[in-house]
This record gives structure tokens, C-alpha cells and sequence, in this order.
């Protein structure tokens, strides 16, 4: 049965690179496919999740510390459902907004291949399978990432591709390091290869070198200028795929190979605590600054992104279990987020990108501002929306952390102002423009079709589910971190 | 019905009703839209008596949404939560016949679900999640009229209501690290035991300011008048005399659970409520629109309440007539402001707006409404017989103690006196104006059941106060009942008069507001300070440090490139991956980075493949 993982992460390489061999001339044919081979892969997930399947599956030994692993523990299971639950829904959305676009048979062949990458690292047994993904992850999305082709979007690909080589350069000694103790494999209270100081070094490498891609300050440069890509590779950074295995690499690191108690009240748990602080608050302050939407979203991601590595780094279960619920709202809130901002980029023919653009549009697209509010309401921590549990819980898990958590908790407080202030900001401009301001023109406003609006509102309700059943999951997260 | 249940549908059938009317109401059936809401209002009315058999009883209901919700009944609270149905009824009733207010409704509804829920709170946690609900669905009461004036109020109050409560919210996590919990009852027994240093006090004032502010306190009470008078006058009505009793609610907690018996609080506390009952009264002399002026009396009668909890701190075991004046105080100040909107809710009906200058001689010949102003009135200046009399009474000979307090209280109700009297002068004496035509049937019924409620309270609210004290810690107390504090106000009344007499009058046969803009602290002061100096020096320091490491980069740029002119690098790059021109025509995408990594991952897949088969 343990194939079977293996089957996940194959499944959509091999699909993906089918589209080159035998590229698709019908767009309908295309869109099919690709969304049987998504469905697919995403109902085998949710198989192999609800089966409770854990052994692990040994592909290749190189040899006794060096093994690609595949194996299917609680924290993979969290990552493997955010993505298999968000990847169908995202595609659903790709095939209307990528149909204004060019170049779709190369976008779409990425975009599966990305799927199958990012299981293998939701699914990987031991820090060099993790590592092995993550690189694989770095080359599958950077011609996501340039499908423009322009000279923003080289630029923008080639900050991804420097950003997250030498965040991987990085994690890449961690290993060494790690390997040199003795095992990869991950083992929930730490695998035992280092302690002390070595310890300390290791998590200060790996954390700075997979927050690359959790766009830890000063590392997030990338992320802003990433928004050039298509609004369906956004949403897929900023949300569901490369950003999470940033924080999902960095759980692993921390919990599962460091071990949380080798890092309780050292120097390097603060200096991790102290960079993830900061980062809420500059993110925030970031995202009010911006007026152009999708950056102002992606400021916000990397504000949202400390909020979890602020829980992870408390280096208790209840630390771990607030950063993974976090982790599993801030996927569902953004991505809704980042589609309504490509939404109105379809409906404007990306005329618009700045709030102001968008003055008066709710009037003429009530469903597309009644769900970014929602989204909003989420995002600021408004209860009774997830969004509120998630900062909630790691709030409190942070008032246990001393000085430290204290400060963590201001900043949480002072982001959720800012949040509030960059996203209202949005809505006033939508629900009621400026009177004085220039005529609100609805003309070059047009509707959305059936397959935005039907994602769109396919994640709407998943939010409503996951947030009136925010306490049950929090429980499942904290059994997954021993609270239980 | 069981108490968790009864509550429960306490919370939830305003909300769900509020969505029905607001259904209903779209489709055009307006009839059925006001009966679903007067049934709701009436049905909760009927809920609040069915709690009061759960008296002293707490129940947590666990979350079906975010958080564990725990809820007390006590005396204190029922009443709050008697003040919040009668208040709703008597709004509902008032705009009854008004037809478009589908959405004004549906949000009126629902911010009685979550003022119900605030009120029957058991701990900070359930307290602030109906407080933010609350904030945020009054946000759309005050926005309701679309204009101008309505988003500037709006923006005002959603402000304020963030602001205050990151602040509780940050206060409450440094409680919860303190104290362990943030149960009432448990902190209420953890505190005597906990070192009173710098990270109490921080905690205990933050959630405090949170809570002052939904209240209107001086200096944090910037967004009321606004608020009140940007609202529809019905909604000003519920807000004032129900809505900002959430902060009395929660700042009484934070009174007898947190700092029982804190004389530092205290006399902090008493400061501020001073500053406010002078201010209150202040610029309700200078207002120059009735919804304005009546926020500005509501705010001095806030002060009036906290004058009480201030004394209630500072005396310990020996407050128990102060708390007792804080809570007659907080009843007849709550009839008397409702009854006193619901005066402006029926000018605003016929005169369109509530300003002075349209307002003229509205009154004239409109004797329930003129009774009820009166009523009203007398209710807040404290006049015997009428509601506040027994408050202002109590609160007045507890302040003995501290004459500076029992002078800015005195010197509040002359200066609310005279804004009053210059109101009930405006609105019926003013023969400039124009006669406005009669009130139905239903709004006179409204405004002579709220005036009735008044008096009501000035013969009941005495008794009702001994059974609320419980709250407060104390058992029933007796109060020295004076009656020269009325004599104090009118003399300062006159004596204002003969001063700034000429502010009341008309400018050019208009009144205008003589407040001098320079002293507008919100503008002046709160928006420069939130909307241009903190996101300036915010952004400048995100941007500087956001720009280190880029400098970081560029400096080892101009290492490698040293001697080349050409070093400035733009945020564009033509060259990265770039296709060789005649791409398209000769080679397909064999040279293109995507076929690189395609052909990276094929070789990958072989390899997947060949591990496959030795598995």
C-alpha cells in the first residue's frame, strides 16, 4: 500500500511531462486532462490520508545516513490535504483566467508537475527527500514564475531562482551538518544527530535557508516581485504550494530533526522568534503601503507566513499546533484573496491593478466583493471565521514564551490593525467610492465567468466549513504535535 | 429551556432574523421585514425573563465556530440586557412604519445578538468576540445614510473600534500570562495573589482603554459624536443607550475582578471620568446639530457613570452606596438618552435632518414629543422623581470625598442644563421656524412609553440597584439622598449663561458650531497621528530595512563589476533565460530553459522509474 505514495508524486511528473512530449491542441481536450489527473491525484491523497497508511517507502539508498524516502506521518497529512483540497479548485480557476493568456499547454504541464513535486515534499521521509523536492520545487515553478516572458517577469524569476538557491544553499549545510550526527530521518521530537551548540547552528541555517521560501525577512525580497506572474501561480505561491513547503520545511526541521527541546530558551530560538516578529509588523506595514493589490497581498503573505513561523518557533506542541492551523487558514483565506484580485484583473482586462482602480466595482461585481470580504473579515481575525482561532491560539501560545512572546503577541496585535486597515481599505474603495474622486466608469468592468465565480465560491464555503469547525481541527493539530 | 439553549438563542435568533428581514425586505415585502424584527426584539424580551431563574448560574457552551463561549446571568448583567431589549423595542417600534430599510434591519438585529451576548459574558475571551461582531455590524448602522458625512463617521468609529480592541486584546493575552485564565471568577481569585508590578498595571489599563473608548471617555471619545450624529437618529438611539453600555459592562469587570479595591486605578479612573462629565457637557453647549448635542449629554452621563465605579475602586469595602449610584446612574442615563434620541429620531422624520438651523420651532405643537424632552430631560439633569435623580444623588454625596470631583460633576449638569434647555428652546420655542407636520399615532405612543419608562425608573431603580450590587461585590446599600446638587446646577447654568451666552445664540440668524476647529482632537490630533506620522515613520523604517539587504546585494554587485560604468540595475532583466531570436523557426523549444528543465525532469522520471521497478 505504501506504493501508493510513491503513485502521488509520480502521477502528476509523469502527466505533466506528457503535455511537452504530446502537446494538445484543443484547449477543451487540454482542460480535461488536466483536471482528471488533478482530481485524481488529490482523491489518491485523500485515500491514503483517510487509510492511515505509515510506513515508509525506500525509492533510493545511497547509503546508510542518504535515502529517498517517502512516508506519511500527521504533518504530512496536514500539508498533503492543504494542497490536494486547494490544487483542484485552483486549476478549476486556471482554465478561465489563463484562457486571456498565452502559452497555456507550458503553464499547465508546470503547474501539474508542481503537484506531484510538492507531495514529494509533503511526503518525504527524511530531510534529503525533503531537500531533494525543495530543489525540485525551485525549478518547477521558476517557469511559472516567468510565464510572461517580459523583462519584469525574468527579473522577478531570476530573484526567485537566486533567493531560493541560496536559501537551498543554506539548508544544504544544515544537512551536512545534520548527516554528520548520524540520521535524516524525521522522528517527532527530533531525530538525535545534533544537540548544543551545533544544534542552534543547524535550525539557524535551515531556518534562514528554507525561509527563503517562507519569505522570512530580509529573505522575501522575491515574493513581491513574483506577483508578475499569472494570478493562478501567485495564489500557488502565496498560498497553497511554494511558501507552505517553506514553513512546512522548516516544521520538519524544528520538530521532527533539531528537536523543539534542543532550541527551548537558547539564542537561537530568540534570534528566529525576534526575525519572525518583525516580519509580521514589516509585512503589514508593507502591505498598507502598497496600493498596487496583488503586492499588497503578497506583503501580506509574508507578514502571515511569520504569524506560523512565529507559532513554530515557540518550540512547544501547542507552538506547533497553532503555526499548522494557522498555516492551514492563512492557505485557504489567501488563495480565495489572490483569486479575487485576478478576478478583477479579468473583469478589468488588467487595466486595473491599483485599489483605487477599483472604485465602485461592487456594484457591479457583488459576488466577487462579498467574498473578499468574507475573506477579509477571515484574514483580519474577525470571529467567528478561522482566521480569529488560528491567531488566536498562536497568541496565546506565545503568552507561555516569556518577554519574547510577550513581544510576539504585540506584533500580532499590531499586524491585525494593519490588516485590518489594508483590506478595509479595499472594500471602502469597492462598496463606496469617493464622491469627489474621478466618476466611477463601470463600462470596462465585465462579469466573470462560470469557472472563477464557481471557485471562487467552492472556497468560500470551504472556508466556512473549516472555520465552524475550527475547534475539532485545532484538536486534530494538536494531536498531530502531542498535545493529546 | 435549558440556560446554555436559552442563551444561545438569545445570541442567534437576532442574527438569523436579521438575515430573514433582509431577505424578506429585498423582495419588497417590508411588512413582513418589521414584523419579523418587532417579533425578535419582543422575543428577546421574553428570553431576558426567562434568564432571570438562571440568576448567579454559568454555563459554557462549547464552540461551534472559533472559541469555548462562557456565560454568567447575574442581576447586573439581566439588567443590562433588559436596557438593550427595551432600547431595540423602542428603535423598531420608531421606524417602524419607514419602508428601505432592509439592510439598516438586518444589522440592527444583529447588533442586539451580539450586545445580548457581550452583556452575559463570563470571561474577556467570550466578552471581546461579541464585542468585535458588535463593532464591526455597527460599523454598517452608522455608514447606512451613504454620504458623505456617513463615511467620514464610519471610518471614525471602525478606527476607534480596531485601535481599541488590538488594545483589550493585547491587555487580555498579558492578563491570561498573569492570571492563567481569563475567567472572571478565577482572575477575580487569582489576583489578590498575583505581584502588582509594571506588567499588571499594562494589562489591566489595556483592556481598559479598549473598553473606555466603546464608552466614550475623554480623551478616547472622539468618534462618538460623530458617529451619533452621522447614524439614522434610531440607530444613534441603540448605540448610545445600549451599545456603549458594553464598555461600562466590561470596565466594571475589569473594576471589581481586576483591580477591586485599587486606589491607583481609582483615582485614575475618577480623572477621567470628570474630564469626560466636563467635556460632555462642554460640547453639547457648542454643538450645532440635536443627534451631536445629545451624544455630547450621553457622553457627560458616561463620565457620570464611571464617576461612580471610580468611587466604588477608591473606597474598597466602603463603596457600596458609589457602586449603587454607578448602576441607578447607568439605568436612568440609558432611558433618558434613548428617550432623547427617540425625540430626534421623530424631528429627523419630519424635518429630513437634525440640525439646529432645520430644526427650528419642529417641535411646535407636538405635545408627546415635547413631553418626552421634557421627561427626558429632567431624567438627565437629575430632577426628583425623574429616573437620574436617585443616580446623580448617590454619586453626589459619594463624591463628597473628593470635592474637585463632586464640582466637575455638578458643573457637567449645569453645562448639560443649559445645552438642553437651548435644544427644548430650538426645537419649540423658535418662532423663525416653520411648523413641521404632525407625528403618527405610533411615534407618539413610542415617545410617551419611553417617557413613562423614565419615571418608572426614578420610583423602581433604587431597589433594582440593591439587587444588581452583588455584581460589584457588595450586599444592598443605603444613600444619603441631597438635593442641593440641583440648586449647584442651575446656579452654574445661569451663571454659564450670563457668560458664554452669546455662543448659544444665532450668527447671523444661524447657529453655528463655535467649538474652534484647532481644538478638534481627532483631527487635530488622532488622524494626523494614525493616518500620517506612525504608517510614515512605519513605512520609512520597513522600507530602510527592507532595503539592507537589497543594499547588501548591490554592494557585492558593484565588487564584481568594479571598472564597468554600467552598474545601476534596473527591477527588469532582458537577458535572463532569454530565447534566441529565430527560436519559433528553426528549433522549436529545444533551446528554451523550459526544455531544459523538462529534459531535467524526464531524467528524473527515468530515475523514479527504474527505482520503481527494483522495488
Amino acid at each position: 500500500m505504501n506504493n501508493m505514495l510513491f503513485a502521488i508524486v509520480l502521477l502528476p511528473i509523469l502527466c505533466g511531462l506528457f503535455m511537452f512530449i504530446r502537446p494538445f491542441t484543443d484547449r477543451k481536450n487540454r482542460n480535461i486532462y488536466v483536471f482528471i489527473v488533478t482530481c485524481i491525484t488529490s482523491a489518491l491523497v485523500i485515500w491514503c490520508v483517510l487509510s492511515g497508511m505509515d510506513g515508509t517507502l525506500t525509492l533510493l539508498r545511497l547509503d546508510d545516513t542518504l535515502t529517498l524516502a517517502l512516508r506519511m506521518d500527521g504533518l504530512s497529512r496536514v500539508f498533503a490535504v492543504i494542497v490536494s483540497v486547494l490544487w483542484p479548485i485552483a486549476v478549476l480557476y486556471s482554465f478561465e483566467y489563463m484562457s486571456l493568456e498565452h502559452e497555456e499547454n507550458r503553464f499547465f504541464a508546470f503547474y501539474t508537475i508542481t503537484y506531484g513535486v510538492v507531495l514529494g515534499i509533503a511526503n518525504a521521509a527524511n530531510y534529503f527527500t525533503l531537500y531533494f523536492f525543495y530543489e525540485c520545487l525551485t525549478l518547477a515553478t521558476l517557469p511559472l514564475v516567468m510565464h510572461e516572458m517580459d523583462s519584469k517577469a525574468r527579473y522577478a524569476g531570476k530573484r526567485y531562482i537566486i533567493y531560493s538557491m541560496s536559501g537551498a544553499a543554506m539548508s544544504f549545510i544544515a544537512m551536512v551538518l545534520v548527516a554528520n550526527g548520524g540520521s535524516l530521518d524525521y522522528v517527532l521530537g527530533g531525530c538525535g544527530s545534533v544537540a548544543g551548540k551545533t544544534a542552534q547552528i543547524v535550525f539557524l541555517l535551515g531556518f534562514f535557508g528554507f525561509g527563503a521560501k517562507a519569505a522570512i525577512f530580509p529573505l522575501h525580497g522575491w515574493l513581491p516581485t513574483a506577483g508578475v506572474a499569472p494570478t493562478p501561480v501567485t495564489a500557488l505561491l502565496h498560498a497553497v504550494a511554494v511558501v507552505n513547503s517553506g514553513l512546512f520545511a522548516i516544521l520538519r526541521l524544528i520538530y521532527y530533526c533539531v528537536g523543539a527541546d534542543n532550541l527551548l530558551g537558547t539564542t537561537a530560538q530568540t534570534i528566529a522568534m525576534a526575525f519572525a516578529c518583525f516580519t509580521i509588523v514589516y509585512g503589514s506595514t508593507m502591505a498598507l503601503r502598497n496600493r498596487n493589490l496583488k503586492r499588497r497581498l503578497a506583503y501580506s503573505t509574508v507578514s502571515n507566513l511569520s504569524y506560523v513561523l512565529l507559532g513554530a518557533t515557540l518550540m512547544c506542541p501547542a507552538g506547533l499546533a497553532s503555526a499548522l492551523m494557522h498555516m492551514a487558514m492563512h492557505s485557504v483565506i489567501k488563495i480565495i484573496l489572490f483569486f479575487c484580485a485576478g478576478a478583477l484583473l479579468c473583469a478589468t482586462h488588467h487595466k486595473g491593478r491599483n485599489v483605487e482602480d477599483y472604485e465602485g466595482y461592487a456594484k457591479k461585481l457583488p459576488l466577487l466583493f462579498s467574498i473578499f470580504a468574507i475573506a477579509s473579515l477571515a484574514l483580519i481575525g474577525v470571529p467567528p471565521f478561522g482566521g480569529f482561532t488560528s491567531k488566536w491560539a498562536i497568541a496565546f501560545a506565545s503568552t507561555a514564551q516569556g518577554t519574547m512572546g510577550m513581544i510576539g503577541v504585540a506584533a500580532l496585535c499590531i499586524s491585525a490593525f494593519l490588516t485590518g486597515l489594508y483590506l478595509v481599505d479595499v472594500l471602502i474603495h469597492a462598496v463606496w467610492p469617493a464622491k469627489d474622486g474621478i466618476p466611477v466608469d463601470l463600462e470596462h468592468c465585465h462579469k466573470n465567468g462560470w469557472q472563477i465565480n464557481l471557485s471562487l465560491i467552492i472556497l468560500t464555503v470551504l472556508l466556512i466549513i473549516v472555520s465552524a469547525y475550527a475547534n475539532q481541527l485545532y484538536d486534530a493539530f494538536a494531536g498531530i504535535a502531542g498535545l493529546m | 429551556m435549558k440556560m446554555s439553549s436559552l442563551i444561545l438563542v438569545s445570541v442567534l435568533l437576532p442574527v438569523a432574523a436579521g438575515f430573514l428581514t433582509w431577505l424578506v425586505g429585498r423582495k419588497g415585502k417590508n411588512g413582513a421585514a418589521k414584523y419579523i424584527s418587532l417579533i425578535t426584539v419582543a422575543l428577546e424580551y421574553v428570553f431576558t425573563f426567562m434568564l432571570m431563574r438562571y440568576i448567579g448560574k454559568n454555563v459554557t457552551i462549547p464552540a461551534v465556530f472559533t472559541v469555548d463561549l462562557h456565560f454568567q446571568v447575574t442581576a447586573f448583567q439581566l439588567t443590562l440586557v433588559g436596557l438593550a431589549c427595551f432600547a431595540w423595542l423602542m428603535s423598531t417600534l420608531m421606524c417602524l412604519k419607514t419602508d428601505d430599510q432592509a439592510r439598516f434591519r438586518m444589522f440592527s438585529l444583529m447588533s442586539l445578538g451580539m450586545t445580548v451576548g457581550a452583556f452575559l459574558a463570563a470571561d474577556f475571551v467570550t466578552l471581546v468576540v461579541f464585542f468585535v461582531i458588535m463593532s464591526i455590524v455597527n460599523w454598517f448602522v452608522v455608514l447606512h445614510n451613504g454620504d458623505e458625512k456617513a463615511y467620514n463617521a464610519g471610518n471614525s468609529y471602525i478606527g476607534s473600534a480596531i485601535i481599541s480592541t488590538m488594545l483589550t486584546m493585547m491587555g487580555m493575552f498579558m492578563m491570561h500570562h498573569i492570571g492563567e485564565s481569563l475567567s472572571f471568577k478565577t482572575i477575580a481569585e487569582v489576583i489578590p495573589e498575583v505581584e502588582k508590578n509594571a506588567t499588571f498595571y499594562t494589562a489591566g489599563i489595556l483592556i481598559t482603554i479598549g473598553y473606555l473608548t466603546n464608552a466614550s471617555v475623554f480623551p478616547f471619545h472622539t468618534w462618538q459624536s460623530k458617529t451619533y450624529g452621522a447614524a439614522p437618529a434610531v440607530g444613534s438611539a441603540f448605540m448610545s443607550s445600549a451599545v456603549s453600555r458594553v464598555g461600562v459592562f466590561a470596565v466594571c469587570v475589569v473594576s471589581t475582578v481586576i483591580f477591586a479595591g485599587d486606589a491607583t486605578f481609582g483615582m485614575i479612573l475618577l480623572v477621567l471620568a470628570c474630564l469626560t462629565m466636563l467635556a460632555g457637557g462642554v460640547f453639547a453647549i457648542f454643538a450645532s446639530n440635536m443627534k451631536r448635542m445629545i451624544a455630547n449629554v450621553a457622553m457627560a452621563q458616561s463620565g457620570m457613570i464611571f464617576l461612580g465605579v471610580a468611587l466604588s475602586v477608591i473606597f474598597g469595602a466602603d463603596g457600596a452606596s458609589a457602586a449603587k449610584g454607578a448602576v441607578m446612574q447607568t439605568v436612568s442615563a440609558s432611558l433618558s438618552v434613548l428617550c432623547l434620541y427617540l425625540c430626534a429620531a421623530a424631528v429627523e422624520c419630519k424635518c429630513g435632518c437634525t440640525c439646529l438651523n432645520s430644526v427650528k420651532g419642529a417641535g411646535k405643537g407636538k405635545i408627546a414629543l415635547m413631553v418626552a424632552f421634557i421627561v427626558a430631560s429632567f431624567g438627565v439633569v437629575g430632577i426628583p422623581v425623574f429616573g437620574g435623580f436617585a443616580g446623580i444623588s448617590a454619586l453626589y454625596v459619594s463624591a463628597g470625598a473628593y470635592l474637585w470631583a463632586q464640582y466637575a460633576l455638578v458643573v457637567s449638569l449645569g453645562l448639560v442644563l443649559l445645552a438642553l434647555a437651548k435644544l427644548f428652546a430650538v426645537v419649540f420655542l423658535d418662532k423663525t421656524g416653520e411648523e413641521s407636520g404632525k407625528l403618527c399615532t405610533l411615534s407618539n405612543v413610542v415617545l410617551i412609553v419611553s417617557a413613562v419608562g423614565i419615571v418608572y425608573a426614578g420610583l423602581t431603580v433604587g431597589k433594582l440597584a440593591d439587587i444588581c450590587l452583588p455584581f460589584f461585590g457588595f450586599e444592598s446599600a443605603e444613600y444619603e439622598v441631597s438635593y442641593m446638587f440641583i440648586i449647584k446646577e442651575i446656579a452654574i447654568a445661569a451663571v454659564c449663561y450670563c457668560l458664554f451666552g452669546r455662543m448659544l445664540h444665532k450668527k447671523e440668524g444661524k447657529y453655528v458650531n463655535a467649538w474652534p476647529e484647532g481644538l478638534d482632537l481627532e483631527e487635530k490630533f488622532y488622524r494626523p497621528l494614525f493616518m500620517t506620522v506612525l504608517p510614515y515613520i512605519g513605512g520609512f523604517c520597513a522600507r530602510l530595512a527592507g532595503s539592507v539587504f537589497d543594499w547588501i546585494v548591490s554592494g557585492c554587485d558593484m565588487i564584481i563589476k568594479r571598472g564597468n560604468e554600467n552598474i545601476a540595475a534596473k527591477n527588469e532583466d532582458d537577458k535572463f533565460a532569454v530565447y534566441p531570436k529565430d527560436m519559433e523557426t528553426s528549433r522549436g523549444t529545444a533551446s528554451t530553459l523550459a526544455y531544459g528543465l523538462a529534459l531535467a525532469g524526464m531524467v528524473l522520471v527515468a530515475t523514479f522509474a527504474w527505482v520503481l521497478l527494483r522495488l
